[in-house]
């Protein structure tokens, strides 16, 4: 884990979004450098969600921003639509930031507090202008479609708003420009349950009508596994594991995957023995070779010598371990029996 | 809500806590808000109690009014009792209460961060509950807190004592926050989301600590928790909370098995499972919950259930052993899901396409 390699990676023609070899860098004190993002690679396909997971700390958000270009990464490349964004314009980039959207963790706090909903969502076609002429009316139509009432809510303020509505709106701002990738980061760990359904319900809704790839980000792995085709699992700025949501949930190849799946609450006694004890390591001096050895209970000095690079372990399952669990190509489909 | 919830028995022994009609009120410029109305349970010793319920539900202020460390001015006067140990903390005396915080009752809140001081090493944190309520020089305190951090799985507790809350991680600071609460051998632990700021693998090793402190001290523990599965997991008996009320109270395995409240119900249906394939919808729950000031007079969730009758809107029901066979749970509803009261109220509200209260439901819906 924590292995670099681009096996996993799809066909360019394929794919929406891509990103090869990112690293992203913070300076810190007396000249050193931080890699929040050690050489990932990753590609989302027309359609696609992509589901990132991994604990805090390990780069997920900051791989999403750097796909965003807020900030562009330190190296490495990120395709959109054929065009490497780290090498356009301030003004190129800005034409092609419409396409690519994003809504965050704490809605209130990502709306204007002093401006009207309606303004808030009209913002891309302020900017933009109203092509179509219809601009009044495509805010109303998104809002409703996002379940709000036009009238209701497009004279009122943020602070008027509940965290799951203040999400709807934060979505419906994001669909206003027709964008073809969304990317959501931790955009339902601040909700109740009953209203996190209602948005991972509405997201996937929006992805079916706008024809949405998606890029979503989260810790929570129940959620994660809810909206994504496929799900990439982070640790400390690399990738773990690669894979089709079902198979991954059924068969995790990574030990990490392994305890973060062991580790979900549920009635069933957790098997303590699976769960990574220890800490993160600090991302300024990460450990050599394979990152996770520290904490990994198959660590061998293979582990410390060699990085593992990502390899293709069945049919849309990729890993970076030298030891990986066994996993075999059996496609579970939709209602097959899932022994997580 | 005045009847008495049926309950586990406790061996004959008097419960370790006992709460009564507990009413908790504030005076807010545009009216009174009740946020606790009407709750009643009991625990014993060694046992574990989840409270789950969503944002606004009074589970945090149901938490704090036990400990009876609620002093906003605005509070009204509460009503009811919280015995522990048979005295009533709600008229006791600051100064003894205070020699009960932290020693015999203790918590543990949500954030370590805002709950630790940012300004005090580790080690005065950890035996300023030592030097208060034990006779005890600082030496032994000391010592006695290099022995609490290391039982709650600190490395290097020692150097830790000389540490500042910011040197740590938030799992780490968490268990100081535990190992504060549990220096003086409490009996009672409340814990308010204890696990919600922290990772999976760290909230299973903070949850895993807190189960292991309770067997061991025979301590009673009440987790309060959004997450139904870290309750699931980890408690003995679950009081669902629902507009300051307690709507399903229950042994946790019958809970899940077959919850006995809509509301209960919804909120199961509505977590993302890690059994389920992708792309599972959800059964989320329409609306949201009733503004505390302006909350139906009939059951309060009434207008976002599938199961709403017209006797749902004209009465507000009492928490009662949702059948005659189940004796040692209670449901605050005349429909419980599962029985055939439920099951024929759910039927005609399907037929006729809406329920009592006018929510449409959709017939592939399911309860």
């Amino acid at each position: 884990m924590a292995g670099s390699g681009d096996a996993h990676l799809r066909h360019p023609e394929q794919t929406v979004l891509r990103g090869e070899n990112v690293v992203v860098e913070f300076p810190m004190k007396r000249g050193a450098v931080v890699q929040a993002v050690s050489d990932v690679s990753i590609d989302v396909l027309a359609g696609e969600t992509l589901g990132l997971v991994g604990e805090s700390g390990c780069g997920k958000s900051t791989l999403a921003k750097a796909m965003l270009q807020l900030p562009p990464p330190t190296s490495g490349s990120v395709t959109f639509q054929g065009r490497d964004l780290t090498e356009l314009s301030r003004e190129e980039l800005r034409r092609v930031r419409p396409e690519l959207q994003v809504i965050f963790q704490d809605p209130i706090s990502s709306l204007n507090p002093r401006r009207r909903v309606r303004d808030i969502v009209a913002e891309s076609i302020t900017i933009w202008g109203d092509e179509d002429g219809d601009g009044r009316q495509k805010v109303d139509r998104v809002l409703d479609t996002v379940g709000l009432d036009p009238d209701v809510v497009g004279d009122r303020y943020p602070h008027e708003f509940s965290g799951g509505q203040a999400q709807r709106i934060c979505i419906g701002r994001a669909l206003v420009p027709d964008p073809d990738v969304l990317v959501c980061d931790e955009p339902v760990s601040a909700l109740d349950v009953s209203v996190q359904a209602q948005i991972l319900n509405l997201l996937e809704d929006m992805k079916e009508r706008y024809g949405l790839s998606m890029l979503f980000i989260a810790h929570d792995l129940g959620v994660v596994k809810n909206i994504s085709d496929r799900v990439a699992v982070m640790y400390l700025g690399k990738l773990c594991e690669v894979a089709n949501a079902n198979k991954m949930y059924a068969m995790p190849a990574h030990p990490y995957t392994e305890a973060l799946i062991a580790a979900v609450p549920s009635a069933e006694k957790i098997d303590s023995s699976m769960i990574p004890q220890g800490q993160l390591p600090s991302p300024m001096n990460p450990p050599s070779g394979c990152r996770f050895r520290t904490r990994c209970p198959r660590a061998e000095q293979r582990c410390a010598d060699e990085e593992p690079q990502m390899r293709k372990v069945a049919d849309d399952h990729f890993v970076a371990c030298h030891f990986p669990n066994e996993v075999g190509d059996v496609v579970p489909g939709p209602g097959a029996a899932l022994t997580g | 809500m005045t009847t008495i919830p049926p309950h586990p028995p406790t061996d004959g022994q008097a419960p370790l806590l006992s709460v009564r009609d507990l009413k908790v009120e504030f005076d807010s410029p545009a009216g009174t808000i009740t946020a606790v109305d009407g709750v009643s349970f009991e625990l014993s010793a060694g046992r574990a109690l989840g409270v789950v319920g969503e944002s606004g539900s009074g589970k945090t202020v149901l938490s704090r009014v036990i400990m009876n460390l609620l002093t906003v001015s605005n509070k009204l006067p509460e009503q009811g009792e919280v015995r522990f140990r048979g005295q009533n903390l709600l008229t006791t005396r600051r100064k003894q209460l205070r020699k009960l915080w932290g020693d015999d009752l203790a918590m543990v809140f949500q954030d370590p961060m805002t709950s630790l001081n940012p300004t005090m090493k580790i080690g005065p944190q950890v035996t300023e509950p030592l030097l208060l309520h034990r006779k005890i020089s600082r030496k032994a305190a000391r010592a006695r807190a290099e022995e609490l951090l290391r039982e709650v799985g600190i490395p290097e507790p020692g150097r830790r004592l000389n540490q500042y809350p910011h040197e740590l991680s938030g799992g780490m600071r968490q268990r100081v926050t535990i190992a504060i609460a549990l220096a003086c051998d409490p009996v009672l632990l409340i814990a308010d989301e204890p696990t919600t700021a922290l990772d999976v693998t760290v909230q299973a090793q903070i949850l895993d600590l807190l189960d292991r402190e309770r067997t061991d001290r025979q301590m009673g523990l009440i987790l309060i928790s959004h997450d139904l599965g870290v309750v699931e997991g980890r408690t003995d008996d679950v009081n669902v909370m629902y507009a300051g009320r307690v709507v399903e109270s229950a042994p946790t395995a019958s809970v899940f098995k077959q919850p006995r409240h809509p509301y209960t119900a919804s909120l199961i249906g509505s977590m993302p499972k890690i059994e389920d394939p992708s792309h599972t919808r959800l059964a989320a729950i329409p609306g949201h919950p009733p503004h505390p000031l302006n909350r139906p007079s009939g059951c309060k969730y009434a207008p976002r259930c599938q199961f709403a009758q017209p006797r749902c809107i004209e009465e507000d029901p009492a928490l009662m052993p949702p059948t005659d066979e189940e004796t040692d749970r209670g449901t605050a509803c005349f429909f419980p899901p599962g029985t055939d009261r439920g099951e024929e109220a759910l039927a005609r509200n399907r037929a006729a396409g809406y329920t009592a209260t006018g929510l449409e439901l959709q017939p592939a819906e399911v309860s």
